[in-house]
């Protein structure tokens, strides 16, 4: 997995977590932080399987 | 409820099944099987993050302070996005550097310096005991709750300990190991992590569906009752958590699920493969989103029910509890159990090995020589793994009571986020030093105890207030909770911003202003560049072919790095013209791939980093040592080379001689196991070389007598009865291996065929010896008899008295009796001239069974023949008669009481084959092998001369066939001939 795809993860999850992002979900916190975690892990499963495929390949 | 006595047996059952589960692992570990290095073990011992404060707390705290929990699984979800740049880093370093824990790492990384890892680990010790603590306070408290006596929780605390204790030096302290990782361990922690997670969502399933009618009727009812403000259910301002506690809880976890020793222990020391921590990354927050799915409906489920948020740490249990369900608060009860067990078993395990590392090992290090030191180091890391665990329960019962679950476990956040600084930048920041880091932490730790741990004590009422003490926590500038003035802040981020700002001054500001020694400078390239992104990024410096191999010359010689370079442009079908961009990058990464074997990683990515680490004079001298070494090691890899393909030529030469030899050789090692098996071996035995290499020596040779292998053996003949074909003779040699190999080497040679030549050989000559002196005698014994006959014609044509007329007829029948025996050993002797013509077998049979028909003592015996289409054979017909008749008759004498004598005729494999079987008395064995012999007869007295079937031999011999004796399958006997068809 790439250094750089680990980084703009981790930046994409602070931000997507934390303030001001959160402040505009405001009333309906509880579904968008269930719902933002979902795909957020999601996201890191998919980028994870095309490092081990793109290693496979290699 | 249930009775102490009945939870104390449930508990004592669980233990046993989670020592049977880590026993089970660690055997297999042992045959070399493990399950714990599996991704999914892995992904589920990091789980041991939640504890009894996931189970219990989180539901306390949703029911007090809304979202805020979540802040302690959002936080290690984003940090496992980067564990691939950070774990993985700190995995390999610690398996490189044979580091086994957080304290270790920091000390290792700058200079290994000792005062560094003791500082560590103080930190670690007392930052983390509340939180053992906080796992034996729950464990004592819902026992409490489920027995309903607030007493039996202390006693049941106490046991509950010294089993814990136990467990973990059982699975963690058996033996001493280097690389302290524990299989057996890791697997019960994984599945402890499993049951935990089955619990709680079975207790949140029945609230949600069973007490509820789903998340939105909660919500609805929620929005209906006022037992919940709706600042909880929201973030910000006016809300129960503002976004900046939220931001600083999040970075607390996310530092938590790095520090915390037990999760240093079970991600990094406990990592089999980093492969490993790819699966993790999004299995670990896969199941951190699932422990927490049903918190919420529990927590608001109980506030609806009419619980209070006082109590709300336990609504897990008391919700199932109150509602008539006291099985399910017993499940709620065993997930809340081994989520406390886990941690304390992983957490008091860590923590020991620290103190041992840091404070009990260079103690005792002058001890070393000392007989017995490997016992005493042993013991005491038993019993500092018992003293963690019940320094745990001592706080859990004094103190425990003052605090709340949440509160325990993010001091211990707090107090681990004391090494982020020295860990994090140390492992990216090359500057550092093990004063500044040390200056830090001091600093970090100082804050740690000053603004969380001194008022957490006052408001427990364990430090009073009042006199200077008073004065100084009221003045505006050394408030605890307000230091320097600094207000407006809750306590978490107010303790985290001074904690994090004075120890990364102190940290960066010290190192910047220190020297770093000469170890730390070393250890500093190793820590941060190993893995660096020049490992995985070849394309950012690249250079041209013969700068890279100028380079690599340098170092290895002009010659190698020619060879090296050619021989990576030939294997990607590059010329030096064509190499560009992508292929100019890789082959960077060859050439350093290459030097790191003469010169090591770090210093190989040095050197084509040109990070100017060395003088020009030092570069001169490391490459003409390199470039010798590298000439040394070449001669020396020439001359391995040559002395390999010269085993391997005499190894393929030997082995081709032993497969193709026709005697059957076996070797063996010490134990028996059969170690080679050749050709001749496998049609001997009828074993496959590839079933007798999986086998041991006794269930190979299942066809012999198996005290012939007894231990005194060395020479012998051994005959192997084999199912389907006929038994085989063998002579059987067995010698010692001598050497480094142990063993034995097994030589059979089939005798069967030559030992059946010999026997041929001596009957011929017996038969051929015996003739001789036949036909003599009956040449000489013929001549006078034939006159003593004719003189006795004569005499009885004279007239005389009646006595002698009887007295010469006797004589002429003795004569004539002599004369038949004369004429025998004459057909013996084969004293008569052979006439062979073509002949048909069947007419001779026919002739010969004519003969015997009307014999009386023929009546009672069934004559069966079957006669299939034969050819004619050119042979003596008279002679082969003689033979079917002497076979017949033997038949005849040997059923006196009727019977059946089979005949059949037949041909097979080129030849006439010619079986007689009769349903007689037989022949015993002993005799069957001197039944062709002259003169040898079973029949007794005056009833045979046992010249027979010694005739009935010579005929067929002198046919080119041959005649065996077999037992019949009625018990009779079997003649079988066999005649050349042509």
């Amino acid at each position: 997995m790439r250094r750089d795809i680990s980084l703009f993860l981790f930046l994409l999850g602070v931000g997507l977590f934390n303030w001001p992002l959160i402040s505009i979900f405001k009333k309906s916190i509880i579904p968008y932080l269930f719902i933002v975690w979902l795909l957020f892990i999601t996201l890191i499963r998919v980028f994870v399987t095309l490092s081990e495929k793109e290693e496979g390949d290699r | 409820m249930f009775s102490s006595w009945i939870l104390l047996v449930i508990i004592f059952a669980y233990l046993l099944l989670l020592f049977s589960v880590a026993y089970i692992a660690e055997r297999k570990e042992s045959q070399g099987r493990s399950l714990a290095a599996n991704p999914y073990v892995y992904a589920l011992s990091l789980a041991v993050y939640c504890t009894s404060w996931t189970f219990y707390g989180s539901v306390g705290k949703a029911a007090s302070s809304g979202l805020s929990f979540l802040t302690i699984y959002i936080g290690p979800t984003l940090m496992a996005a980067l564990w691939w740049v950070v774990l993985r880093k700190i995995v390999y370093l610690s398996r490189e550097n044979r580091i086994t824990t957080i304290s270790d790492f920091i000390a290792a990384r700058y200079g290994k310096s000792l005062p560094l890892s003791a500082l560590v680990t103080l930190v670690a010790v007392i930052g983390i005991t509340p939180y053992l603590g906080l796992q034996l306070k729950a464990i004592m408290t819902t026992f409490s709750i489920l027995s309903g006596r607030p007493e039996g929780g202390h006693v049941a605390g106490w046991i509950i300990s010294l089993m814990l204790g136990v467990f973990a030096v059982i699975f963690g302290a058996r033996r001493l190991d280097a690389s302290e990782r524990h299989g057996g361990l890791v697997f019960a922690v994984a599945f402890e992590s499993a049951i935990k997670l089955l619990a709680f969502l079975l207790v949140g399933f029945f609230v949600t569906y069973g007490l509820f009618d789903g998340f939105s009727d909660i919500w609805n009812r929620l929005a209906a009752s006022s037992r919940v403000p709706d600042s909880v259910m929201q973030l910000g301002e006016g809300s129960a958590v503002s976004f900046l506690e939220w931001t600083s809880l999040t970075f607390l976890s996310m530092m938590a699920i790095l520090f915390l020793p037990r999760q240093f222990h079970v991600a990094v020391v406990e990592n089999y493969s980093s492969k490993h921590i790819r699966k993790a990354m999004w299995l670990f927050p896969l199941y951190l989103f699932l422990i927490n799915i049903f918190v919420l409906p529990i927590a608001y489920g109980g506030l609806l029910l009419g619980g209070v948020k006082e109590s709300a740490d336990y609504f897990v249990l008391t919700i199932p509890l109150t509602e008539g369900y006291p099985i399910l608060a017993l499940i709620a009860f065993i997930g809340g159990f081994s989520a406390a067990t886990a941690m304390v078993i992983v957490e008091s395990l860590a923590l020991s090995t620290m103190m041992m590392n840091s404070f009990v090992m260079p103690a005792l290090w002058g001890m070393k020589g000392m007989k017995g030191f490997h016992a005493v180091i042993l013991n005491t890391k038993r019993l500092l793994i018992i003293g963690c665990v019940f320094l745990g329960y001592v706080f859990a019962v004094y103190i425990g009571d003052f605090y709340s679950l949440v509160d325990m476990g993010l001091k211990s956040f707090e107090a681990v986020t004391i090494f982020a600084p020295s860990l994090l930048l140390g492992l990216f920041w090359k500057g550092g030093n093990s004063k500044g880091a040390i200056a830090g932490i001091v600093a970090g730790f100082a804050v740690w105890i000053y603004t969380l741990l001194i008022p957490a004590l006052m408001r427990a009422g364990i430090i009073h207030k009042g006199g200077m003490l008073d004065a100084v926590f009221s003045s505006t500038l050394l408030n605890p909770t307000a230091l320097f003035g600094l207000e407006g802040l809750d306590r978490w981020s107010h303790s985290l911003f001074w904690g994090m700002f004075l120890n990364l001054l102190f940290f960066v500001g010290i190192s910047l202003f220190t020297r770093q020694s000469e170890t730390e400078t070393r250890q500093a390239i190793i820590f941060v560049d190993s893995l660096s992104p020049a490992h995985f990024e070849p394309q950012r410096r690249p250079r041209s072919v013969a700068e890279i191999e100028g380079l690599l010359g340098q170092y290895l010689g002009p010659s190698e790095a020619r060879e090296a370079v050619g021989g990576y442009l030939a294997k990607h079908g590059l010329t030096r013209a064509t190499v560009a961009g992508d292929h100019l990058g890789l082959l960077r990464d060859e050439a350093e791939r290459i030097l790191s074997g003469a010169l090591g990683t770090s210093i190989s990515s040095l050197v084509f980093q040109e990070k100017g680490v060395l003088s020009p004079g030092e570069q001169a001298r490391l490459s003409e040592s390199v470039r010798r070494i590298s000439t040394n090691l070449r001669l020396s890899r020439q001359d391995l080379a040559e002395a390999n393909r010269q085993l391997a030529l005499l190894k393929e030469f030997s082995e081709n001689i032993i497969e193709s030899i026709p005697l059957g050789v076996a070797t063996f090692d010490d134990s028996l196991r059969v170690s080679s098996w050749n050709m001749a071996m496998e049609l001997i035995t009828g074993v496959e070389k590839a079933d007798a290499l999986r086998s041991g020596a006794s269930r190979l040779f299942t066809c012999m007598d198996p005290q012939v292998f007894s231990p005194g053996f060395r020479e012998g003949e051994v005959t192997c009865k084999r199912q389907f074909d006929p038994p085989l003779l063998l002579k059987g040699y067995i010698s010692s291996l001598t050497g480094a190999r142990k063993g034995y080497v097994l030589v059979f040679e089939d005798v069967t065929e030559k030992k059946k030549i010999e026997e041929e050989l001596f009957r011929a000559t017996k038969h051929a010896s015996i003739g001789r002196l036949a036909a003599g005698v009956s040449h000489e014994i013929g001549n006078p008899l034939a006159s003593i006959s004719s003189l006795v014609q004569e005499l009885q044509q004279e007239k005389g008295s009646v006595f002698l007329k009887s007295s010469l007829t006797t004589i002429n029948q003795q004569v004539a009796r002599i004369a038949r025996i004369v004429r025998n050993l004459g057909d013996f002797a084969r004293i008569y001239e052979r006439q062979r013509v073509p002949t048909s077998l069947q007419d001779i049979l026919e002739n010969t069974l004519d003969l015997v028909r009307y014999d009386r003592n023929f009546r009672k015996i069934e004559i069966v023949t079957d006669v299939r289409n034969i050819p004619q054979l050119t042979i003596d017909p008279d002679q082969m008669q003689q033979v079917f008749l002497n076979i017949v008759l033997n038949a005849r004498d040997a059923m006196p009481d009727g019977g059946r004598l089979s005949i059949s005729v037949r041909q097979v494999d080129g030849q006439v084959e010619m079986v007689f079987s009769d349903t007689g008395q037989g022949i015993a064995p002993d005799a069957r092998d001197k039944i062709f012999d002259p003169f040898f007869s079973t029949k007794g007295p005056n009833r045979g001369t046992g010249l027979g079937l010694s005739i009935c031999y010579s005929i067929i011999k002198d046919h080119g066939g041959t005649i065996d004796i077999e037992p019949g399958s009625d018990g009779g006997t079997r003649f079988v001939i066999r005649m050349p068809a042509g």
